[in-house]
């Protein structure tokens, strides 16, 4: 990465903004600055090309015509290619909800149709019969506690064979794919999930492992308020859970 | 939570025809035993009577009358209140004055005013297609639309399209809209009896992209315009001053009265800021309920400490992700303390921002810290809970 300073690009908030997910950007800024890096948050509008050379990429949930506007974008200024660029050159991304089926083969558009994705993972989503809502738990073997969050979508996203989800779920539902209970992915620097929340600031420990997989090793930093909630959260899943 | 009467109709009973009457007589008497219960009110239940006797009790009890209808995802209750006090002054008026503002509330209202009377109601955002079809009202303003409980109402976009097919239905309706909200000119595009209130440029926060095409709008120029569809190019009917969202509902409840001849203005713009006494300190209650008021409540708050209560309960929406899209700046400088069941939530989001604050388990331990004025921000089960509570306590 650029020595001086972490580069967060925000995707298209403007378009993938409407569950709160702009929070993982102060998130992600908040824990780095507590480390002494330096950080930069970009603001990245859909009516001009996705900017190359960031470190760590967010793309957040939104509404249908949104995510058809954010995908169409993303296709006009080809930055499909630029964003692979950025990944291959060891940039990490978290994508969530909308923002994950953007990432992968094809979504449902507004009335069912195939929409193309940007293909960048190895994963599909179709229409499911109903809305998924509600506090949404996972436990992961690359994580010590569970993760916790809150899903709202109708989606259903499958993963390709052998692909590795973010974790599996305990309360809610997750990506949906029949016969599995597992939600999202956790390839390398790439993180995918349906959980807003937003998901980094109810799980200090999944922002530092996209921190560390730009910045490398990190001090620790006991952020009180952080684990206050995050502790929270888990022990209100756990009780919804055992319900 | 206190007891709530659940009603459900059978079959047995919808089959039968029963009389009006008899429905309304029985919804009262389910009001007066959930009052003399302390449930409530007894809108909400006596409502549920009639509409289980008779399901087409709102077209019945509308019919013959003259109804003006409010809806917005915020300022419901106070603007069809300060309507009602302005049509005061041409005759009596009547309307779902506690706010229960779903099939039911609005049942329980028509049932009880005399048919003389016009009737102001406010409708919630996902029930005004069916009040448009079953109430037949002459006049409908439109104040705002924005996120609300995503959970429930999942997509504002959803909303505004259901808005905007009920009204393609009804083009006999005088609609007034807020044209500065670009979802309520989407809604009333093609509705020829549009009022367009202009009130100078303001921000959306969920209109970056065009509600008709999903264009990004262009918000450089003096209102907002679509560069694909020209959404927000139709000319604005007249132009108003309103800077926050309390004076542009005052403006707009005028401008519907004077469509009855009031030419009263000497009202006091309504504020749905409940005083209550805690201990040593006043606390000036704000109810804030997504993250248009959030958003409105910080920018115009008064100096001295903040209580900041969020909930998160079905009505609140079940989702805090909402704190991340507020901004927190105009509190620095104020002594800030957050409560309720998703303090934490709150607690982190302020940390992140930047923003001193203290945690408290509740109320009563926030309040003791100050003496004198303190305002509270409260999200709806925690305002409804404040309310109901003071209200008791001045009944007795």
């Amino acid at each position: 990465m650029n020595e001086s300073r972490l580069r967060i690009i925000a995707v298209h908030q403007e378009l993938l903004g409407t569950y709160g997910d702009i929070g993982n950007a102060a998130v992600l800024a908040h824990r780095a600055k507590a480390r002494g890096v330096s950080v930069e948050v970009v603001l990245a509008r859909s009516d001009a090309p996705l900017p190359a050379g960031g470190d760590i990429y967010l793309f957040g949930g939104g509404e249908d015509s949104a995510q058809i506007a954010s995908v169409d974008s993303l296709h006009n200024y080809d930055s499909s290619a630029a964003l692979a660029d950025a990944l291959s050159n060891g940039a990490a991304l978290l994508a969530i909800c909308a923002g994950l089926q953007i990432l992968g083969e094809y979504f449902p558009g507004r009335d069912g149709e195939r929409v193309s994705g940007l293909g960048l993972l190895p994963l599909h989503t179709i229409s499911g019969s109903r809305r998924l809502v509600g506090e949404l738990a996972l436990r992961s073997t690359r994580f010590a506690i569970p993760l916790t969050g809150f899903e709202n979508h109708r989606g259903r996203t499958i993963l390709a064979e052998g692909v590795e989800p973010l974790g599996e779920v305990f309360l809610g539902t997750g990506n949906g794919a029949e016969g599995t209970r597992v939600d999202g992915i956790l390839s390398g620097k790439v993180v995918g999930t349906y959980m807003h929340g937003p998901v980094l600031a109810r799980n200090p420990e999944l922002a530092d492992h996209l921190l560390t997989s730009v910045l490398g090793v990190l001090a620790p930093y006991d952020d009180l308020p952080a684990i206050a909630l995050a502790a929270e959260r888990r022990s209100a899943a756990n009780s919804l859970a055992s319900h | 939570m206190p007891g709530r009467l659940v009603l459900k109709a059978t079959t047995s009973l919808t089959d039968m025809s029963v009389p009006l009457s008899l429905a309304i007589a029985l919804g009262q008497i389910v009001a007066s035993a959930s009052r003399a219960l302390r449930l409530g009110a007894g809108a909400t239940a006596s409502g549920r009577v009639i509409l289980a006797l008779r399901p087409d009790a709102l077209s019945q009890l509308s019919r013959a009358r003259r109804i003006i209808l409010v809806s917005g995802t915020n300022g419901k209750t106070s603007t069809a209140a300060l309507l009602r006090e302005l049509l005061e002054a041409v005759g009596g008026v009547g309307g779902n004055r506690t706010g229960a503002n779903l099939d039911s509330g609005m049942a329980a209202a028509l049932a009880t005013e005399p048919r003389h009377r016009m009737i102001v109601l406010e409708v919630d955002e996902m029930f005004l297609p069916q009040a448009l079809d079953q109430l037949h009202p002459e006049r409908l303003l439109l104040l705002n639309l924005s996120r609300d409980q995503l959970h429930r109402t999942s997509e504002v976009r959803m909303v505004a399209r259901s808005w905007r097919d009920v009204i393609d239905r009804h083009p006999e309706i005088d609609v007034v809209i807020d044209y500065e909200d670009p979802f309520l000119a989407y809604v009333t595009r093609h509705h020829a009896r549009t009022t367009r209130v202009g009130f100078g440029k303001r921000a959306h926060i969920d209109a970056a992209s065009c509600p008709e095409c999903g264009a990004l709008l262009d918000w450089s120029g003096a209102r907002y315009c679509c560069p694909r569809c020209a959404l927000g190019t139709q000319p604005e009917t007249l132009h108003a001053f309103g800077t926050t969202a309390i004076d542009r509902n005052l403006e707009l409840a005028r401008l519907v009265a004077r469509h009855y001849g009031v030419s009263k203005d000497s009202v006091e713009p309504k504020d749905r800021l409940v005083e209550i006494a805690l201990g040593q300190v006043v606390l000036n209650v704000r109810l804030v309920k997504n993250p248009a008021s959030w958003i409105e409540a910080l920018s115009a708050l008064p100096e001295g400490p903040v209580i900041l209560i969020v909930n998160a309960r079905g009505v609140d929406g079940l989702d805090t992700s909402w704190l991340w899209d507020v901004d927190y700046s105009s509190l620095r400088g104020h002594e800030v303390v957050v409560t309720g069941e998703r303090r934490l939530d709150a607690s982190y989001r302020l940390h992140v921002a930047g923003i001193e604050h203290r945690v408290c388990e509740n109320l009563v331990e926030a309040a003791s810290m100050f003496s004198g004025p303190v305002s509270v921000l409260a999200s709806y089960t925690a305002f409804t809970a404040l309310t109901t509570k003071s209200r008791r306590k001045a009944s007795r």
